[in-house]
């Protein structure tokens, strides 16, 4: 079990700077987590490799390497399996949602989302099954 | 001597009657009866000699074969007769039965078998054009005829409208009747016709295969038109939501103090615009939403769906949204209701807006109501609040139609899109959607989801069951 008082590391790869600034700034302030960021797909990897997050935070349109294949990597490499992912596009659609749960995608936050629905989507438990009721005692 | 050798040649199997005339006209008035098989001619008689008393005879009675009998035994007469259509002669000094049965018989025989032939052409669905070495028709079938819509005296001996180059697969336009346009596909190859080189053209109306194949490519490029729009709108979406998202992260951020503290003013005006930001992501939502429906790019995907679990679950995430309200919801559900066929995120999301503006407008209540009809479970929802105008009722699920805002409202304003929106996915659905004034006070509205076809089948079975003895 994972101790649920401790903060969980975020990661943020996003290349519009713009947003990925504010998402950190906002992550950080809430207390539970500690985020950072990388700006494009080939950096998201190399500091998810580096430190893996217990979430990340995916925008699918990313340069160097696009967010499909950076979600993929994450699952593939066994010390990222467990990291949750959430990915974030501005591209709506049905196929779009079925190809997120098909690569295990946690969840898909469509531009422009609530912070809110950023924060819970965050805060749930990471990829690796666990038991229903361990996810309903989530705060 | 002739009617004796008759009577021997019809010894035999084959049973005839025969009817001896001298004269060509008796012979004539009687073939105008039409009950003979066979003619045995000779060609010289006292009232017609030569190959007139033939031609005659033929021009009588066109379909009965004729056996000459000549004078003599003159090939070349013979030979002509033949080509002047008899089926066989006989020279006089060399008949006897034998002979002549045979050549009844041969000539019975050629008769059926040339009629059989003719038939095969005449009858076939293709045109069939003979066309002689100087481009005059020389014959033509039923079917040319109907193509050409002229009859047979005019299309014969005329000069062939079209060049017949063998070999090749040309098409043409033929109008058989005024405002009717064929068009036709001709194919030639080279006959021997009557001992001469002919052209034989082959005519084929490929009209309504054309045409299947005009609205084949007419459907693919409306596909690809409809791609393109798709691709479009799906452009101009992702180019409005990430500036967009990017202004709402740092509003957001601002408004909530993340970014230093805020004076009351600043407070104010990050309020507002955080408004108008949720509101322009809603009103970019329902548009590119209803653009979708209208262009009927929106993938539906319609399964048999529990609609009072819908009903209930749609319902109840309203009620909680609008939690701080001091507005009533209730339910009139039925205990159950049999499976619609319907795509679930599309109908929660009429139900969704029907709800969001009956809880804008009502007073104290709101009453989601289900109702099982014979072919489709009917749901509504009534409001309280001060109903629709009567002028309104016209263009009230047209785009951008809103009514008169309720006063004192949660300052949460419409895109005027919502109602538009239900109608297209209603309809897309295979439902109705409509709206009426509450008796007493508030507004109405109703919309119809078909049954699924398990459930309008099983519903069939439920009434001959209980219908039975």
């Amino acid at each position: 079990m994972r101790n649920r008082t401790a903060v969980r590391k975020i990661l943020v790869v996003e290349d519009e700077r713009d947003l990925a600034d504010p998402l950190v700034l906002r992550l950080n302030a809430d207390g539970r987590f500690a985020a950072e960021a990388a700006y494009d797909g080939r950096e998201g990897l190399r500091r998810a490799l580096a430190t893996p997050p217990d979430a990340a935070l995916i925008d699918l349109d990313l340069p160097e390497l696009d967010g499909w294949s950076l979600c993929r990597r994450l699952y593939e490499n066994p010390h990222t399996r467990g990291t949750r992912v959430v990915v974030m596009t501005a591209w709506a659609g049905r196929d779009l949602l079925r190809r997120a749960l098909a690569e295990g995608v946690a969840k898909i936050l469509l531009k422009p989302f609530e912070e809110q629905e950023m924060l819970d989507a965050l805060a749930g438990e990471p990829a690796a099954a666990e038991p229903a009721s361990a996810r309903r005692e989530e705060p | 001597m002739i009617s004796c050798f008759i009577d021997k040649a019809c010894g035999g199997s084959l049973k005839y009657v025969v009817e001896h005339v001298s004269r060509l006209a008796e012979g004539l008035s009687l073939l105008e009866r039409g009950e003979h098989d066979i003619v045995l001619l000779d060609l010289h008689l006292p009232d017609s000699r030569g190959m007139e008393t033939l031609d005659k005879v033929r021009a009588k009675s066109p379909g009965i074969p004729v056996v000459v009998l000549t004078n003599d035994d003159q090939e070349e007469v013979g030979l002509d007769t033949i080509a002047r259509g008899a089926q066989d002669f006989i020279g006089k000094g060399r008949i006897d039965p034998i002979r002549l049965r045979r050549a009844i018989s041969f000539a019975l025989e050629r008769e059926r078998l040339s009629r059989q032939m003719e038939s095969v052409v005449e009858g076939s669905p293709d045109g069939m054009i003979v066309v002689d070495p100087g481009g005059v028709v020389r014959y033509a079938n039923q079917a040319a005829l109907a193509l050409l819509g002229r009859p047979r005296e005019q299309v014969l001996g005329s000069a062939f409208a079209f060049e017949a180059a063998p070999g090749k697969t040309t098409s043409h336009a033929l109008s058989p009747a005024p405002g009717r346009e064929l068009c036709v596909e001709m194919r030639v190859s080279e006959i021997d016709w009557k001992g001469a080189p002919a052209r034989l053209a082959a005519l084929r109306d490929v009209t309504e295969t054309r045409k299947v194949e005009e609205l084949r490519a007419e459907v693919r490029e409306r596909l690809r038109v409809d791609q393109l729009k798709d691709q479009l709108l799906n452009t101009v979406a992702h180019e409005l939501r990430s500036p967009l998202s990017v202004v709402k992260a740092i509003v957001a951020t601002m408004h909530d103090g993340l970014s230093g503290p805020l004076n009351d003013d600043q407070a104010q005006f990050t309020a507002t615009a955080m408004k108008h930001i949720n509101r322009l992501t809603r009103l970019l939502n329902n548009f590119l939403d209803l653009a979708r429906l209208e262009s009927r790019s929106a993938r539906v995907s319609r399964r048999p769906v529990d609609a009072l679990g819908l009903i209930r679950e749609v319902s109840e995430g309203i009620r909680l949204a609008n939690r701080g309200r001091p507005i009533v919801f209730l339910y009139d559900l039925p205990a159950s209701a049999p499976l619609v066929q319907v795509d679930a995120d599309m109908i929660a999301q009429v139900l969704g807006n029907l709800l969001d503006n009956a809880m804008r407008y009502a007073r104290a209540r709101v009453l989601v109501r289900a109702a099982c009809a014979e072919d489709a479970v009917e749901v509504s929802v009534v409001d309280d609040g001060p109903g629709i105008p009567p002028d309104k009722f016209a263009d009230l699920f047209n785009k951008f139609v809103q009514l008169d805002r309720p006063r004192g409202g949660s300052g949460y304003k419409g895109t005027g899109l919502g109602l538009a929106i239900s109608r297209e996915i209603v309809t897309l659905n295979g439902g109705r959607i409509s709206a009426e004034n509450a008796s007493g006070r508030g507004a109405c509205f109703r919309f119809t989801l078909p049954l699924a076809a398990a459930a309008r089948l099983q519903e069939v079975a439920h009434a001959k069951s209980n219908g039975g003895p």
